[in-house]
Protein backbone atom coordinates (compact mmCIF):
# COMPACT_ATOMS: atom_id res chain seq x y z
CA UNK A 1 0.00 0.00 0.00
CA UNK A 2 1.18 3.86 0.20
CA UNK A 3 3.37 3.66 -2.87
CA UNK A 4 1.10 1.86 -4.96
CA UNK A 5 -2.20 4.47 -4.16
CA UNK A 6 -0.02 6.75 -4.56
CA UNK A 7 1.49 5.59 -8.07
CA UNK A 8 -2.11 5.04 -9.81
CA UNK A 9 -3.42 8.77 -8.19
CA UNK A 10 0.06 10.07 -9.96
CA UNK A 11 -1.02 8.08 -13.57
CA UNK A 12 -4.49 9.31 -13.14
CA UNK A 13 -2.59 12.78 -13.20
CA UNK A 14 -0.72 12.01 -16.06
CA UNK A 15 -4.96 11.48 -18.38
CA UNK A 16 -6.01 14.43 -16.96
CA UNK A 17 -2.89 17.25 -17.13
CA UNK A 18 -3.92 18.76 -20.32
CA UNK A 19 -0.49 19.08 -21.97
CA UNK A 20 -2.11 21.21 -24.95
CA UNK A 21 -3.57 24.13 -22.32
CA UNK A 22 -0.09 25.65 -22.45
CA UNK A 23 0.21 28.06 -25.28
CA UNK A 24 2.95 29.82 -27.67
CA UNK A 25 1.51 33.11 -26.06
CA UNK A 26 1.69 32.33 -22.90
CA UNK A 27 5.47 30.86 -23.47
CA UNK A 28 6.09 34.57 -24.98
CA UNK A 29 4.43 36.18 -22.32
CA UNK A 30 6.66 34.46 -19.39
CA UNK A 31 10.27 35.11 -21.39
CA UNK A 32 9.15 38.58 -22.30
CA UNK A 33 7.58 39.58 -18.75
CA UNK A 34 9.81 37.71 -16.45
CA UNK A 35 12.25 39.71 -15.04
CA UNK A 36 14.78 38.59 -12.49
CA UNK A 37 17.23 40.80 -10.38
CA UNK A 38 20.14 38.13 -10.47
CA UNK A 39 22.16 40.62 -8.35
CA UNK A 40 21.47 39.82 -4.97
CA UNK A 41 22.16 42.82 -2.18
CA UNK A 42 25.98 41.44 -1.55
CA UNK A 43 26.37 41.37 -5.50
CA UNK A 44 25.15 45.25 -6.19
CA UNK A 45 27.79 45.90 -3.38
CA UNK A 46 30.42 44.34 -4.56
CA UNK A 47 29.35 45.91 -8.50
CA UNK A 48 29.82 49.63 -6.43
CA UNK A 49 32.90 48.60 -5.38
CA UNK A 50 34.40 47.55 -8.36
CA UNK A 51 32.88 50.99 -9.88
CA UNK A 52 34.79 52.96 -7.06
CA UNK A 53 37.95 50.67 -8.03
CA UNK A 54 37.77 52.10 -11.42
CA UNK A 55 37.28 55.97 -10.80
CA UNK A 56 39.89 55.86 -8.14
CA UNK A 57 42.28 54.17 -10.82
CA UNK A 58 40.80 56.82 -13.37
CA UNK A 59 41.93 59.63 -10.79
CA UNK A 60 44.75 58.66 -9.61
CA UNK A 61 45.88 57.72 -13.51
CA UNK A 62 44.68 61.16 -14.45
CA UNK A 63 46.43 63.34 -11.39
CA UNK A 64 49.46 61.06 -11.61
CA UNK A 65 51.77 64.29 -12.98
CA UNK A 66 50.33 66.28 -9.95
CA UNK A 67 51.70 64.49 -7.38
CA UNK A 68 55.22 65.53 -8.16
CA UNK A 69 56.56 63.54 -4.40
CA UNK A 70 58.21 60.44 -5.17
CA UNK A 71 56.95 58.38 -2.46
CA UNK A 72 53.28 59.65 -3.58
CA UNK A 73 53.89 58.37 -6.79
CA UNK A 74 55.17 55.02 -5.22
CA UNK A 75 52.11 54.75 -3.49
CA UNK A 76 49.99 55.47 -6.14
CA UNK A 77 51.12 52.75 -8.18
CA UNK A 78 50.49 50.24 -5.37
CA UNK A 79 47.13 51.72 -4.79
CA UNK A 80 46.68 50.87 -8.91
CA UNK A 81 48.12 47.89 -8.90
CA UNK A 82 45.84 46.50 -5.75
CA UNK A 83 42.95 47.91 -6.83
CA UNK A 84 43.57 46.16 -10.23
CA UNK A 85 44.22 42.93 -8.07
CA UNK A 86 40.80 43.49 -6.46
CA UNK A 87 38.85 44.21 -8.93
CA UNK A 88 39.72 40.63 -10.74
CA UNK A 89 39.06 38.87 -8.00
CA UNK A 90 36.27 40.15 -7.27
CA UNK A 91 35.16 40.14 -10.63
CA UNK A 92 35.84 36.49 -11.65
CA UNK A 93 34.11 35.71 -8.18
CA UNK A 94 30.96 37.19 -9.43
CA UNK A 95 31.61 36.19 -12.74
CA UNK A 96 31.98 32.38 -11.72
CA UNK A 97 28.56 32.69 -9.15
CA UNK A 98 26.42 33.87 -12.35
CA UNK A 99 27.60 31.68 -14.32
CA UNK A 100 26.43 28.27 -12.17
CA UNK A 101 24.01 27.26 -14.49
CA UNK A 102 21.39 23.74 -13.46
CA UNK A 103 21.00 22.83 -17.17
CA UNK A 104 24.96 22.10 -17.48
CA UNK A 105 25.08 20.12 -14.12
CA UNK A 106 22.77 17.64 -12.10
CA UNK A 107 21.65 18.78 -8.73
CA UNK A 108 24.13 17.73 -6.87
CA UNK A 109 27.22 18.91 -8.83
CA UNK A 110 25.31 22.29 -8.90
CA UNK A 111 25.25 22.23 -5.06
CA UNK A 112 28.65 21.25 -4.97
CA UNK A 113 29.97 23.98 -7.44
CA UNK A 114 27.92 26.40 -5.38
CA UNK A 115 29.17 25.47 -2.13
CA UNK A 116 32.78 25.28 -4.13
CA UNK A 117 32.88 28.96 -5.35
CA UNK A 118 31.23 29.98 -1.52
CA UNK A 119 34.04 28.80 0.26
CA UNK A 120 36.53 30.10 -2.33
CA UNK A 121 35.37 33.72 -1.30
CA UNK A 122 35.53 32.92 2.21
CA UNK A 123 39.43 31.67 1.74
CA UNK A 124 40.12 35.14 0.29
CA UNK A 125 38.59 37.28 3.43
CA UNK A 126 42.26 37.83 5.20
CA UNK A 127 43.67 38.40 1.67
CA UNK A 128 40.61 41.00 1.18
CA UNK A 129 41.16 42.38 4.51
CA UNK A 130 44.30 43.74 4.78
CA UNK A 131 44.70 44.77 1.01
CA UNK A 132 41.27 46.84 1.55
CA UNK A 133 42.76 48.17 4.30
CA UNK A 134 46.05 49.02 2.32
CA UNK A 135 44.76 50.56 -0.32
CA UNK A 136 42.11 52.59 2.01
CA UNK A 137 45.27 54.27 3.76
CA UNK A 138 47.03 54.97 0.33
CA UNK A 139 43.77 56.38 -1.19
CA UNK A 140 43.49 58.78 1.94
CA UNK A 141 46.88 59.94 1.42
CA UNK A 142 46.35 60.28 -2.53
CA UNK A 143 42.84 61.87 -2.63
CA UNK A 144 43.85 64.34 0.40
CA UNK A 145 46.82 65.71 -1.60
CA UNK A 146 44.53 65.86 -4.88
CA UNK A 147 41.91 67.58 -3.82
CA UNK A 148 43.56 69.66 -1.15
CA UNK A 149 47.26 69.82 -2.11
CA UNK A 150 47.95 69.10 1.70
CA UNK A 151 49.92 65.94 2.56
CA UNK A 152 48.37 63.74 5.18
CA UNK A 153 51.31 61.90 6.51
CA UNK A 154 52.53 65.50 8.04
CA UNK A 155 49.70 65.46 10.39
CA UNK A 156 50.46 63.99 14.03
CA UNK A 157 47.03 61.92 13.93
CA UNK A 158 47.31 60.34 10.31
CA UNK A 159 48.42 56.93 11.62
CA UNK A 160 46.03 56.87 14.60
CA UNK A 161 42.83 58.21 12.81
CA UNK A 162 42.93 57.10 9.28
CA UNK A 163 44.65 53.81 10.04
CA UNK A 164 42.91 53.03 12.72
CA UNK A 165 39.42 53.79 11.02
CA UNK A 166 40.90 52.41 7.41
CA UNK A 167 41.71 48.79 9.41
CA UNK A 168 37.33 49.33 11.29
CA UNK A 169 36.35 50.48 7.66
CA UNK A 170 37.77 47.15 6.04
CA UNK A 171 36.93 44.68 8.51
CA UNK A 172 33.31 45.63 8.44
CA UNK A 173 33.05 45.67 4.86
CA UNK A 174 34.77 42.37 4.23
CA UNK A 175 33.33 40.68 7.18
CA UNK A 176 29.68 41.63 6.00
CA UNK A 177 30.85 40.27 2.26
CA UNK A 178 31.93 36.85 4.63
CA UNK A 179 28.66 36.55 6.35
CA UNK A 180 26.80 37.14 3.29
CA UNK A 181 28.41 34.76 1.66
CA UNK A 182 28.20 32.28 4.67
CA UNK A 183 25.03 32.31 4.71
CA UNK A 184 24.79 30.72 1.16
CA UNK A 185 27.50 28.42 2.14
CA UNK A 186 25.26 27.19 5.26
CA UNK A 187 22.05 26.79 2.97
CA UNK A 188 24.78 24.46 0.67
CA UNK A 189 25.39 22.51 3.39
CA UNK A 190 22.11 21.73 4.09
CA UNK A 191 21.63 20.48 0.92
CA UNK A 192 24.74 18.78 0.83
CA UNK A 193 24.03 16.90 3.97
CA UNK A 194 20.31 15.90 2.55
CA UNK A 195 21.78 14.64 -0.29
CA UNK A 196 24.36 12.16 1.81
CA UNK A 197 21.53 11.48 4.11
CA UNK B 1 21.54 35.36 -39.95
CA UNK B 2 21.81 35.85 -36.35
CA UNK B 3 18.43 36.53 -35.87
CA UNK B 4 16.89 33.93 -38.41
CA UNK B 5 18.71 31.68 -35.89
CA UNK B 6 17.60 33.40 -32.91
CA UNK B 7 13.87 32.84 -34.06
CA UNK B 8 14.76 28.93 -35.26
CA UNK B 9 15.60 28.69 -31.60
CA UNK B 10 12.68 30.35 -30.39
CA UNK B 11 9.81 28.39 -32.06
CA UNK B 12 11.97 25.04 -31.44
CA UNK B 13 11.74 25.88 -27.36
CA UNK B 14 8.06 26.62 -27.83
CA UNK B 15 7.66 23.51 -29.50
CA UNK B 16 9.85 21.37 -26.92
CA UNK B 17 7.91 23.21 -23.71
CA UNK B 18 4.53 22.48 -25.49
CA UNK B 19 5.29 18.92 -25.79
CA UNK B 20 6.65 18.41 -22.45
CA UNK B 21 4.27 20.91 -20.26
CA UNK B 22 3.20 17.95 -18.42
CA UNK B 23 6.51 17.50 -17.15
CA UNK B 24 6.97 21.37 -16.34
CA UNK B 25 3.42 21.00 -14.30
CA UNK B 26 4.30 17.94 -12.64
CA UNK B 27 7.56 18.98 -10.88
CA UNK B 28 6.08 22.74 -10.13
CA UNK B 29 2.72 20.95 -8.73
CA UNK B 30 4.86 18.02 -6.64
CA UNK B 31 6.62 21.10 -4.29
CA UNK B 32 3.81 23.99 -4.43
CA UNK B 33 0.50 23.80 -2.47
CA UNK B 34 -0.89 26.53 -3.82
CA UNK B 35 -1.78 28.11 -7.02
CA UNK B 36 0.49 31.16 -6.71
CA UNK B 37 3.88 29.64 -5.60
CA UNK B 38 2.51 27.07 -8.64
CA UNK B 39 2.37 29.77 -11.60
CA UNK B 40 5.86 31.78 -10.10
CA UNK B 41 7.68 28.10 -10.00
CA UNK B 42 6.55 27.28 -13.21
CA UNK B 43 7.57 30.79 -14.97
CA UNK B 44 11.17 30.17 -13.32
CA UNK B 45 11.48 26.85 -14.43
CA UNK B 46 10.28 27.93 -18.10
CA UNK B 47 12.62 30.72 -17.89
CA UNK B 48 15.70 28.88 -16.81
CA UNK B 49 14.81 26.24 -19.78
CA UNK B 50 14.80 29.90 -22.25
CA UNK B 51 18.14 30.46 -20.61
CA UNK B 52 19.82 28.11 -20.92
CA UNK B 53 18.43 26.23 -23.92
CA UNK B 54 20.83 27.27 -26.15
CA UNK B 55 23.60 25.26 -24.16
CA UNK B 56 21.12 21.97 -23.86
CA UNK B 57 23.46 19.08 -25.06
CA UNK B 58 22.09 16.26 -27.16
CA UNK B 59 23.88 13.61 -25.50
CA UNK B 60 20.56 13.38 -22.54
CA UNK B 61 17.35 13.27 -24.15
CA UNK B 62 15.42 16.25 -23.80
CA UNK B 63 12.78 14.42 -21.22
CA UNK B 64 16.14 13.92 -19.03
CA UNK B 65 16.98 17.72 -19.49
CA UNK B 66 13.84 19.29 -18.43
CA UNK B 67 13.20 16.79 -15.71
CA UNK B 68 16.92 18.00 -14.57
CA UNK B 69 16.48 21.41 -14.93
CA UNK B 70 12.82 20.86 -13.39
CA UNK B 71 14.18 19.77 -10.43
CA UNK B 72 17.16 21.65 -9.93
CA UNK B 73 15.46 24.74 -10.15
CA UNK B 74 12.20 23.85 -8.02
CA UNK B 75 14.79 22.85 -5.20
CA UNK B 76 16.94 25.89 -5.43
CA UNK B 77 13.40 28.12 -5.44
CA UNK B 78 12.30 26.50 -2.71
CA UNK B 79 15.38 26.32 -0.39
CA UNK B 80 16.69 29.62 -1.10
CA UNK B 81 14.94 33.16 0.44
CA UNK B 82 12.13 34.20 -2.45
CA UNK B 83 13.63 37.42 -1.72
CA UNK B 84 16.58 36.60 -3.84
CA UNK B 85 14.17 36.17 -6.96
CA UNK B 86 12.84 39.51 -7.31
CA UNK B 87 9.87 39.35 -9.92
CA UNK B 88 7.68 41.60 -11.48
CA UNK B 89 3.99 40.34 -11.15
CA UNK B 90 2.76 39.18 -14.57
CA UNK B 91 -0.48 40.36 -16.26
CA UNK B 92 -2.49 37.63 -14.75
CA UNK B 93 -5.28 37.54 -18.03
CA UNK B 94 -2.38 36.60 -20.22
CA UNK B 95 0.00 34.61 -18.64
CA UNK B 96 -2.90 32.04 -16.52
CA UNK B 97 -1.02 28.37 -16.64
CA UNK B 98 -4.08 26.46 -15.41
CA UNK B 99 -3.32 22.95 -16.06
CA UNK B 100 -3.17 21.42 -13.02
CA UNK B 101 -6.16 23.56 -11.71
CA UNK B 102 -9.70 22.17 -12.64
CA UNK B 103 -11.06 20.50 -9.64
CA UNK B 104 -10.27 17.08 -9.87
CA UNK B 105 -6.68 17.44 -10.57
CA UNK B 106 -6.44 20.00 -7.70
CA UNK B 107 -8.50 17.00 -5.34
CA UNK B 108 -5.67 14.53 -6.67
CA UNK B 109 -2.72 16.80 -5.71
CA UNK B 110 -4.13 17.64 -2.31
CA UNK B 111 -4.31 13.55 -2.09
CA UNK B 112 -0.63 13.44 -2.75
CA UNK B 113 0.41 16.49 -1.18
CA UNK B 114 -0.64 14.70 2.27
CA UNK B 115 0.94 11.63 1.48
CA UNK B 116 4.49 13.12 0.40
CA UNK B 117 4.39 16.04 3.17
CA UNK B 118 7.27 14.26 5.19
CA UNK B 119 9.41 14.02 2.38
CA UNK B 120 12.42 16.29 1.92
CA UNK B 121 12.89 18.47 -1.23
CA UNK B 122 15.33 16.26 -2.87
CA UNK B 123 13.45 12.94 -2.04
CA UNK B 124 10.35 14.50 -3.72
CA UNK B 125 12.15 14.59 -7.09
CA UNK B 126 13.80 10.85 -6.88
CA UNK B 127 9.60 9.57 -6.11
CA UNK B 128 8.51 11.96 -9.34
CA UNK B 129 10.88 10.51 -11.26
CA UNK B 130 10.31 7.30 -9.80
CA UNK B 131 6.33 7.76 -10.57
CA UNK B 132 7.43 8.45 -13.95
CA UNK B 133 8.39 5.40 -14.60
CA UNK B 134 12.29 6.62 -14.82
CA UNK B 135 15.04 3.69 -14.47
CA UNK B 136 17.55 3.88 -11.43
CA UNK B 137 20.09 4.91 -13.83
CA UNK B 138 18.32 8.09 -15.26
CA UNK B 139 17.02 8.94 -12.11
CA UNK B 140 21.17 8.92 -10.88
CA UNK B 141 21.87 10.78 -14.34
CA UNK B 142 18.92 13.81 -13.50
CA UNK B 143 20.32 14.04 -9.62
CA UNK B 144 23.81 13.24 -9.55
CA UNK B 145 23.49 10.71 -7.06
CA UNK B 146 24.84 6.93 -7.46
CA UNK B 147 22.50 4.15 -8.46
CA UNK B 148 22.68 2.91 -5.25
CA UNK B 149 21.79 5.90 -3.58
CA UNK B 150 18.90 6.35 -5.05
CA UNK B 151 17.63 2.53 -4.35
CA UNK B 152 18.56 3.75 -0.73
CA UNK B 153 16.77 6.74 -1.16
CA UNK B 154 13.89 5.13 -2.47
CA UNK B 155 13.44 2.36 0.05
CA UNK B 156 13.50 5.14 2.76
CA UNK B 157 11.07 7.01 0.47
CA UNK B 158 9.00 3.72 0.58
CA UNK B 159 8.80 3.45 4.21
CA UNK B 160 8.42 7.13 5.10
CA UNK B 161 4.87 6.89 2.49
CA UNK B 162 4.04 3.72 4.13
CA UNK B 163 4.33 5.42 7.88
CA UNK B 164 2.19 7.71 6.91
CA UNK B 165 -0.61 5.84 5.16
CA UNK B 166 -0.33 4.09 8.58
CA UNK B 167 -0.43 7.09 10.32
CA UNK B 168 -3.00 8.32 8.59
Amino acid sequence: MGIEDLKSDWNSLGNTTNQKKITNDQIRSILKSKYRVFLIKVFVFEILILFAYLYFTALIIFTFHQLKIHYLEVLSIMAIAIMLVLFITRLKNLIDSYRIRFSNHSYVTAVKKLAKQKIYAQKYYLFNVISSFLLLVILSILTVKIYNEYDLIQNRYFWVIITSCSLLLALFINKWIRNSYAKVVREAEDLLQEIQY
Amino acid sequence: MRDRKLVKNKSHFIDTIKNNSGIIHKAASIYTSNPQDREDLTQEIIYQLWKSFDSFKSYSSISTWIYRVAMNVSIFYLKQSKKRFQTIPLNHEIVKVESVDNNEDYHMWKKIHRQINTLNLLEKGILMLYLEHKSYAEIAEITGISETNVGTKLMRIKAKIRKRVIKG
